[in-house]
């Protein structure tokens, strides 16, 4: 396969601290209420403890983007390493793209009256550093992998919780959370 | 009064106005309004009290109900000393002028925007230029005209009674708004 | 990278010359425009830089926490851009959390204090806006009356806290205080007293290893501390032992984040953590794994802390005190001192209780009694401030203007000597019933780098005694509930818009952090605002202030160095943290040599300070105080903020966007509450209206609310919390007890 980078999500050793996130709006000052990165807690049926795990998504830069199918005006690229960008000069805020990515990744910005999504830091990626959100991440949580040459048999594509949309192949890879071994109190 | 000066006067008031530090200047700055709009003034029974409500406003120290500042309205966040504090910076800048307060005061403060208008107006009226016309046209379409709308329908939500400061919102928006409109004039 | 709105047409601004401006403006007589405006002429400065391109900057959280980010800061035209972590310090290696990432918001927040600004009626919300001068010259007025109608100025008061951590904010304002004669004080701390005290009798000291070199350890025992929202940074070193095999526990009353991340979380009855610490202690004295040579050797008063395990601990007794099952006990216990080096990191919430800092004595002498202390990857984890040697200057070089009248302390006041005057210092853990009984009666407080209407216990009573003084100053950056109180607000600088320097209580770094930005609106760093007061009052009366009046806050920052941090540090002048972040030189493990700092050299499992304190000599256990209402409440940290800092910030509020109490959902059961009801907490100190969240992580007899100040929101977790004290604390913090803030009890029911 070609080159396709993507978010290796570890959620075992995530901690949900939500500096990805921020580290996100540090970099790109969305409005208030636009988050490009969202770090999602597991429902308890997935994970037993409430508010305890999470996965940190963002776009998936898939490998079949719908957003860059439906666009009337081309604002989305697939660049040769597989990272979706939104030009929003070219935007014009039909909202195509908000309402057809199962994912989300795509926001609507009231204020510009434009879409607007994470673009894998393509500029930082550019300058061979690492993305805001990943070198924000303070125990490798989130790392970027290229698809092309990752090989590990216990990363999971559609774990628990993330949406099955196999047509569009998301590229992101998760790890599942660990339990700790619970002694509850006697009275 | 001709029509330009009866702008830049109350160009003048309305800069005055909105960074005034006391209730007597702000009576001082109402005071210099053309009779026309100063006919129409509301009553105002205490200074002191239209003060409070002016930096509950504009100042502090509590969280403002309308910023005065371009930014909050224009920046993707609302924040001070955004993308657009810096154009009106440089438009100072183009025109020679720079604020005199640097840094401390973001450079699009209203009063401060307001001066550069008046200024733009009368350079204009004066000497005809055509880049100077340029850059007044930008600065009103693509800024001021922009933003100080949005500022006055922020202080019309919060104060739906006809008070100096809903007034004095008021008549910011008039102006800029014929400004605007009144390009064939200079 | 910024995305913005597209920009103006900056081709045209950058294709007019400024020259044919002037000209024009000048030949067509509009240069009599300028006259009576605002905008004045512009200094030529070449060509305007162009986007993008920005310049980096040193810089360095000031925040209250165990991290003390290393930082850069992107400064673009005079703008701080955006702010990343310094990956120069292999402690935080190039990461903040998401507290320091939202710091371009909180410089550039519209809500921030922009003026000084003095209040027409105490609360009222009619505020003027008023010149520094005159902000200045009342304050002074004020003083000098205090001293004149009362010949002192024990009626003057200050209370500043740790809001902000810079060395120079540690200084200036007592500095200037100082300078003005005997005052009163607020001392004491609100944090970690009586841990402290605790490890002052155990150790002579309290130092903790690198935290770095968790990463070497065997077992870490996460003891009431929750790293993975309170000090992200030292995760990574917990799992790198983790990864080498480590087995890691956690303890803790609540299932917090750390316990998820952990091997095995027990859940102990709040406040019994002493229990607990004992009873391992017994089991691992009858297994033979006390480390008797080690103790032998190194420490005092063992064979008596043998002999009081076996006569008053059994595992059973701390398994019925706890909750925690026997053989839970038993077999961590066994594992601990199996694993070698196993290590305890303690922290600051199981010592805010009226016995906590005996159980930080139990959990030093579990740790000592098993040959962990002094070594690689172990060691009982509380804190250190070997980092902190700075000079303090000026507060330390200061002393009040000769005749200077003040407290005179009966109990150091020997008959016929001369009387020896000091300041009054009250315990802030205990501010509204010290402020009630004062005598003389405080007249004017000064509060600074301190939030206490939203972080003192005994809310209500605190709010009565703020009403009752002649004037309330507040320095501060946001508009806090204590602000809405005061007579005067002055505005203060951020982190970047003043030079300082930081270190930590926990790591071994020292960060310097430049000035990248000029301050916003009227904004004044504490070192400005300190030297105005000791201008105007020595205009107003020559002599009444000994404080410096010209330093620049550079210059302030500058003379805290000395040769000991020199050495340390391994530097030869601050101008060396220009280039970065550095570490201490010292050995990353604490009490190597086994040379300690208690009165007989040795560690002390029984300590003559301790009984001199009014403590047992021993670690013995003591049960905390009865509930005095239905549920536990517990008011620890958030993520989301640093105690008041952060949370009213729009950008947290995207990620935490209201308040909520936690409920178990068999309480929530029997009080017929559901996730996302509004519920009233109370109890007989007051009330707090909130939302609420049911889930198991907290116990049955438990509620939980994290601390914090919302912006324009009532919500404040001490309007039910009561003011009582730590055991510990007075041995270090001037007779001033720690506070028992997780030991509280309050009842809940639907709205």
């Amino acid at each position: 396969m070609s080159k396709q980078l993507a978010f290796y999500v570890d959620s075992q050793k995530c901690i949900g601290c939500f500096s990805c996130a921020m580290a996100c709006k540090n970099m790109y000052h969305p409005e208030p209420g636009v988050k490009w990165r969202q770090v999602y807690p597991l429902s308890e049926d997935i994970y037993p403890h409430h508010e305890r795990a999470f996965y940190s998504l963002a776009c998936n830069h898939c490998e079949h983007p719908t957003c860059l199918e439906c666009c009337p005006v081309g604002a989305y690229t697939k660049r040769e390493d597989g990272i979706v960008v939104h030009d929003q000069d070219k935007c014009i805020g039909c909202g195509n793209c908000v309402r057809s990515c199962p994912y989300g990744a795509p926001q609507y910005n009231p204020k510009l009256k434009k879409a607007e999504k994470c673009s894998m830091c393509w500029e930082r990626i550019d300058a061979k550093l690492e993305p805001a959100c990943v070198q924000a991440c303070p125990v490798k949580a989130l790392r970027i992998i290229d698809l092309s040459e990752f090989d590990d048999a216990e990363a999971l594509h559609y774990p628990p919780g993330f949406p099955r949309f196999e047509s569009l192949n998301p590229s992101v890879r998760f790890k599942l959370p660990r339990h700790p071994h619970v002694v509850r109190r006697n009275g | 009064m001709q029509e330009s000066q009866h702008e830049a006067q109350t160009l003048a008031s309305l800069r005055d106005f909105f960074i005034a530090q006391d209730g007597a200047e702000l009576e001082a700055a109402v005071g210099r309004l053309p009779e026309d709009l100063k006919s129409a003034v509301p009553a105002v029974p205490d200074w002191d009290a239209a003060e409070f409500d002016f930096n509950r406003f504009f100042v502090g120290p509590r969280i403002l109900a309308a910023p005065p500042y371009a930014s909050v309205y224009l920046s993707p966040e609302p924040q001070v000393m955004g993308e657009a504090a810096l154009e009106a910076r440089r438009i100072y800048a183009a025109l020679g002028l720079q604020s005199p307060f640097d840094a401390r005061l973001p450079d699009d403060h209203l009063s401060l925007e307001l001066d550069a208008l008046r200024i733009m107006q009368g350079g204009l009226s004066h000497t005809p230029s055509e880049p100077l016309k340029e850059l007044r046209d930008c600065f009103v379409h693509e800024h001021l005209n922009v933003w100080v709308p949005l500022f006055a329908r922020r202080v019309r939500m919060v104060a739906p009674e006809h008070t100096i400061i809903r007034f004095m919102a008021d008549a910011v928006e008039r102006c800029v708004e014929s400004v605007a409109e009144s390009k064939g004039r200079f | 990278m910024e995305k913005e709105r597209k920009s103006m047409n900056s081709s045209l601004l950058s294709e007019m010359s400024r020259r044919s401006f002037v000209k024009l403006l000048t030949a067509g007589g509009a240069a009599a425009m300028l006259h009576g405006g605002l905008l004045t002429p512009k200094a030529f400065a070449g060509p305007a830089k162009t986007a993008g391109g920005c310049k980096a900057f040193h810089s360095a959280c000031q925040r209250n926490c165990y991290d003390t980010c290393a930082m850069l800061s992107y400064v673009d035209d005079g703008v701080l851009k955006y702010v990343e972590g310094d990956k120069q310090s292999t402690f935080t290696n190039g990461g903040l959390c998401v507290k320091g990432y939202s710091y371009p918001r909180r410089v550039y927040s519209p809500d921030r204090i922009k003026y000084p600004m003095k209040q027409i009626g105490r609360g009222t919300g009619n505020w003027k806006r008023i010149s520094w001068e005159e902000a200045i010259d009342s304050i002074c007025d004020k003083i000098l009356s205090i001293k004149k109608e009362d010949g002192h100025l024990l009626g003057l008061a200050l209370d500043k806290n740790s809001g902000s951590e810079g060395i120079t904010n540690c200084a200036v304002i007592q500095g200037l205080f100082t300078g003005l004669g005997y005052t009163t004080r607020f001392e004491g701390s609100n944090c970690w007293p009586a841990g402290y005290d605790a490890q002052y009798f155990d150790f002579g000291d309290m130092v903790c290893n690198d935290p770095e070199d968790l990463a070497n350890a065997g077992y870490i025992i996460l003891w009431g501390v929750n790293p993975a929202w309170t000090s992200i940074h030292t995760m990574k070193f917990i799992y790198a032992a983790k990864e080498r095999g480590a087995k890691v526990v956690c303890i803790d009353p609540v299932l917090t984040q750390t316990a998820a991340k952990c091997d095995e979380y027990l859940a102990p009855k709040m406040g019994t953590d002493g229990a607990l610490a004992l009873g391992m202690a017994r089991h691992i004295l009858d297994l033979g794994l006390a480390d008797r040579g080690w103790v032998a050797d190194n420490a005092l008063g063992f064979p008596e802390f043998e002999q009081y395990l076996r006569e008053k601990v059994t595992v059973q007794w701390a398994a019925e005190e706890t909750g925690i099952p026997a053989e839970t006990i038993a077999r961590i216990a066994e594992e601990f001192a199996k694993a070698k080096p196993a290590t305890a990191w303690i922290g600051y919430g199981l010592q805010r209780h009226t016995n906590g800092g005996r159980a930080v004595r139990s959990i030093d002498a579990l740790v000592a009694m098993t040959g962990n202390v002094g070594k690689k990857g172990g060691g009982a984890r509380y804190g250190q401030e070997f980092t902190w040697d700075f000079e303090y200057w000026p507060k330390s070089k200061m002393s009040p203007p000769a005749g200077s009248i003040g407290f005179v302390n009966p109990a150091k006041q020997k008959p016929g000597e001369p009387t020896v005057y000091s300041n009054r210092s009250l315990n802030r853990n205990q501010a509204a019933r010290e402020m009630r009984k004062a005598d003389p009666k405080i007249r004017m407080l000064w509060v600074s780098c301190s939030n206490p209407m939203s972080q003192y216990p005994n809310r209500n009573e605190m709010e009565k005694m703020y009403r009752g003084l002649d004037m309330l100053v507040v320095v501060d950056q946001f508009f806090t509930q204590t602000a809405e109180l005061a007579d005067i607000v002055l505005p203060t600088t951020t982190q970047f818009e003043e030079w300082q320097v930081n270190v930590s209580y926990w790591h071994y770094w020292l960060a310097i952090n430049e000035q990248c930005i000029e301050p916003l609106f009227e904004a004044k760093p504490n070192t400005v605002i300190s030297a105005l007061v000791s201008k105007r009052m020595n205009e107003l009366s020559p002599g009444s202030c000994t404080y410096q009046q010209d330093l620049t806050p550079k210059e302030c920052m500058i003379r805290n160095f000395n040769d000991t941090i020199h050495k340390l540090n391994g530097i030869s002048s601050w101008e060396d943290l220009l280039k970065g972040p550095v570490k201490a030189k010292r050995n990353p493990v604490s009490w190597a040599e086994g040379k300690f700092k208690t009165p007989s050299g040795k560690y002390e499992f029984l300590s003559a300070k301790a009984a001199e304190y009014g403590h047992p000599a021993l670690p013995e256990y003591h049960s905390r105080r009865p509930n005095h209402d239905k549920f536990v409440i517990l008011t620890p940290h958030t993520k989301f903020g640093l105690h008041s800092q952060f949370i009213n910030l729009d950008w947290m509020r995207d990620f935490n966007p209201e308040p909520c109490v936690y409920i178990n959902p068999n309480s929530a059961r029997s009080k017929n509450i559901v996730s996302g009801d509004m519920v009233r907490v109370y109890n007989k100190f007051g009330e707090v209206a909130v939302k609420a969240q049911v889930t198991d992580n907290v116990p049955e007899d438990t509620l939980l609310m994290y601390e914090a100040w919302f912006k324009n929101d009532k919500f404040n977790v001490q309007n039910v919390l009561d003011d009582a004290v730590a055991d510990m604390g007075a041995y270090q913090f001037g007779g001033h007890r720690g506070p028992a803030i997780q030991e509280q009890f309050a009842n809940v029911e639907k709205m």
